[in-house]
């Protein structure tokens, strides 16, 4: 009995509040938004300005504000290992597109089991980074995996060095990032009619031709997609070439790491880090200007 | 010579068998449809012709060549497909222009045809817009325009009008006509739309399951069925099952509620010399009337009441049920005789207006 009434009076009170928030659709919108937008705020906008603020400084807070941070980016020590650091982002970028390309297409075009394929791809994301980088050690070491195999195939004589290197850092990084790239690569292929290619086809175009000339045009979001997803978290790795290139293949994002947790160096980490951000985001914006245009500029004057 | 030669071609997926045996051939500038319902293997038959399907046996000459075996590209056919297929990512200049660029033909001349076949679908001006901007009816003919400007030896049509509405249909079919009339080259059209197929087409092939039930116009099938799938299918068709009294060479005499009537049935005996077959007649051979008539051996009559009534502007449709069978009767509205919902009525149609099928009607 006295749960009915307290039901029907919880109903009454439900619906005057649903009453009350029809008619105020400005409070709505922000009890929606609100905590999303909170949240982002709490923990994004703020460090980010925080971090944009030391980076101005000359030690912790209270301290005289300074340039010398970003100064000492374009010290030659620095300046080398952004670009070693560039390169291997690119590397790392182009081997995951192609190889991740190569393995969506094929699972999409030749095989009935898709799903498990799929799943097979995502698998490896179920356990930890850090478990995958020590994997990666055990078949690179001296004693390793990769030396055993090569040595029992007669390829190479005696243990060879693999680890600590540019190349080693590259498998990880490939190795980490293929999967990522995959899902939007098998989403737009996935997507796309396939009755254009047999379209293209009968119109003449031989396979090559109609990959080309249809599948990789038709795609080219999704590429993009998986490209942005790879290169952006390639560029900032620090794990993986502390794991795998150690001293031998130093990235940026370990010296990052270094300055905040080793050199107590905040200020200039911080510097470093506003800077590749910079860099990144201006990449982006290039690119995504680049692409724009070329739209607008084919429009009205055909080929 | 025959442009498309098809002969015993058959198609199996797995335990399935899409197409049993078809064989026919299609002459130059002739616009033929393969017409048969869902699932009676007409795509089947127009993919095998494209190159997409390889067939189980059989064998396809385009111009005197085998094409079994080939590949589309190097077929000289084109197709316009259901979902038309056009590129998105091209205009429809460079969607035309496909087909020419892959056979190398140079940058002048591909203009020049590109600009030419967009008048003859009706497009000038059209060139350099983005496939999304346009309508469904423009569509349809950009897809035109990329097959008939390879000049192929036969533009191959899978349903394409099927998405549009009915108005549009009929005038794309219109334009499809004059087109084909203009440009002379052969089409080879699969539709499940008899009303398309029967107005578009020179001849028509229609199918079932797989099989070639009959070819001929439009006029040759629907006049002159040879299968009461083939009446039914081109057209609507009552039929009933009568009770065969005598069979000769030429006709056949069957009794059908206690009247006894001769029908003209060439080649009928023997296979049905007793038992019962299917009379089949069109609903508009049929009539309606208040009083019962004197039979004379020449008209069949069927009681019945009036259960439906249904008004459709060039004429007056009604569904008559009989002990038999419901009987839809189509009126054209020239006799002043109005029968209402529920009105006794005797059905009556000549003799000589019916077919006879044995095959039984489903």
């Amino acid at each position: 009995m006295s749960t009915g009434t307290l039901g029907s009076r919880f109903d009454g009170y439900s619906r005057s509040v649903v009453d009350y928030l029809r008619d105020r659709p400005r409070l709505r919108v922000l009890l929606l938004a609100g905590p999303t937008a909170g949240l982002l705020i709490a923990f994004f906008v703020v460090p980010l300005f925080i971090m944009v603020w030391y980076a101005f400084m000359t030690g912790l807070p209270p301290a005289d504000y300074t340039l010398e941070n970003f100064l000492r980016i374009f010290e030659p020590l620095y300046l080398s290992i952004i670009l070693d650091t560039l390169l291997l982002a690119v590397a790392t970028t182009v081997l995951v597109v192609a190889f991740g390309y190569l393995l969506a297409y094929s699972m999409v075009r030749f095989s009935r089991k898709t799903t498990l394929l799929l799943l097979l791809v995502i698998l490896p994301f179920w356990t930890n980074y850090i478990v995958r980088m020590y994997a990666w050690i055990n078949i690179l070491q001296a004693d390793g995996l990769l030396n055993w195999v090569l040595n029992s195939a007669g390829v190479i004589e005696g243990s060879q060095r693999f680890m600590f290197s540019h190349e080693a850092v590259l498998v990880g990084l490939v190795y980490v990032w293929l999967p990522l790239a995959v899902l939007p690569f098998y989403a737009s292929i996935k997507t796309m009619d396939e009755d254009l290619i047999e379209a293209a086809k009968d119109l003449g175009a031989g396979p090559l031709k109609a990959f080309f000339t249809v599948t990789l045009p038709m795609t080219k979001n999704g590429i993009y997609a998986g490209l942005i997803l790879v290169a952006v978290p390639a560029f900032g790795a620090f794990v993986t070439p502390a794991l795998l290139g150690g001293t031998g293949s130093v990235m940026i994002g370990m010296v990052i790491d270094n300055q905040f947790n080793q050199a107590f160096n905040w200020n200039f980490g911080a510097a470093l880090g506003v800077f590749l951000s910079l860099v990144v985001v201006a990449s982006i914006m290039v690119a995504a200007l680049a692409g724009v245009e070329e739209k607008i500029l084919k429009r009205p004057g055909g080929e | 010579m025959s442009i498309v030669k098809v002969r015993d071609l058959r198609k199996e997926f797995g335990d399935v068998v899409a197409v049993e045996g078809a064989n026919f051939d299609i002459e130059e500038g002739e616009f033929v449809s393969i017409l048969g319902p869902s699932g009676s293997g007409k795509s089947t038959i127009l993919r095998m012709v494209a190159g997409f399907e390889s067939p189980t046996s059989g064998s396809i000459e385009i111009l005197g060549e085998e094409v079994v075996g080939t590949a589309p590209f190097e077929r000289d056919v084109n197709m316009v497909f259901q979902d038309l297929a056009l590129f998105p990512h091209l205009d429809v200049a460079e969607n035309i222009q496909y087909g020419l660029k892959q056979r190398g033909v140079n940058k002048d001349e591909r203009q020049a045809r590109t600009e030419e076949i967009l008048e003859v679908v009706d497009l000038a001006g059209y060139g350099d817009r983005g496939i999304d901007q346009l309508s469904g009816g423009e569509q349809q003919r950009v897809a035109l325009a990329r097959a008939l400007v390879n000049e192929p030896s036969v533009v191959l049509f899978d349903e394409p009008l099927a998405s549009l509405d009915r108005k549009l249909r009929q005038h794309m079919q219109f334009e499809l006509q004059q087109i084909q009339e203009e440009t002379g080259i052969t089409f080879l059209y699969v539709t499940h739309d008899q009303e398309v197929a029967m107005s578009v087409s020179d001849r028509m092939i229609v199918l079932n399951e797989g099989a070639v039930e009959q070819i001929g116009s439009a006029e040759e099938i629907y006049t002159d069925p040879n299968s009461a799938f083939v009446a039914q299918f081109i057209g609507d068709l009552n039929s009933v099952r009568s009770e065969v009294v005598e069979a000769t060479e030429e006709s056949v005499e069957v009794r059908l509620n206690g009247r006894s009537v001769r029908l003209p049935a060439p080649g009928l005996s023997g296979s049905t010399a007793s038992g019962s077959i299917d009379v089949g007649v069109r609903p508009r051979k049929v009539r309606l009337d208040r009083r019962s008539s004197n039979g004379d051996g020449e008209v069949f009559e069927i009681d019945g009441s009036v259960q439906n009534r249904m008004y459709r502007g060039d004429n007056v449709a009604y569904i008559v049920d009989t002990e038999f069978e419901e009987f839809l009767v189509v009126d054209q509205g020239d006799s002043e005789k109005r029968f209402e919902i529920g009105d006794d009525v005797y059905v009556t149609w000549r003799g000589e207006e019916s077919f006879v099928f044995t095959g039984g009607v489903n």
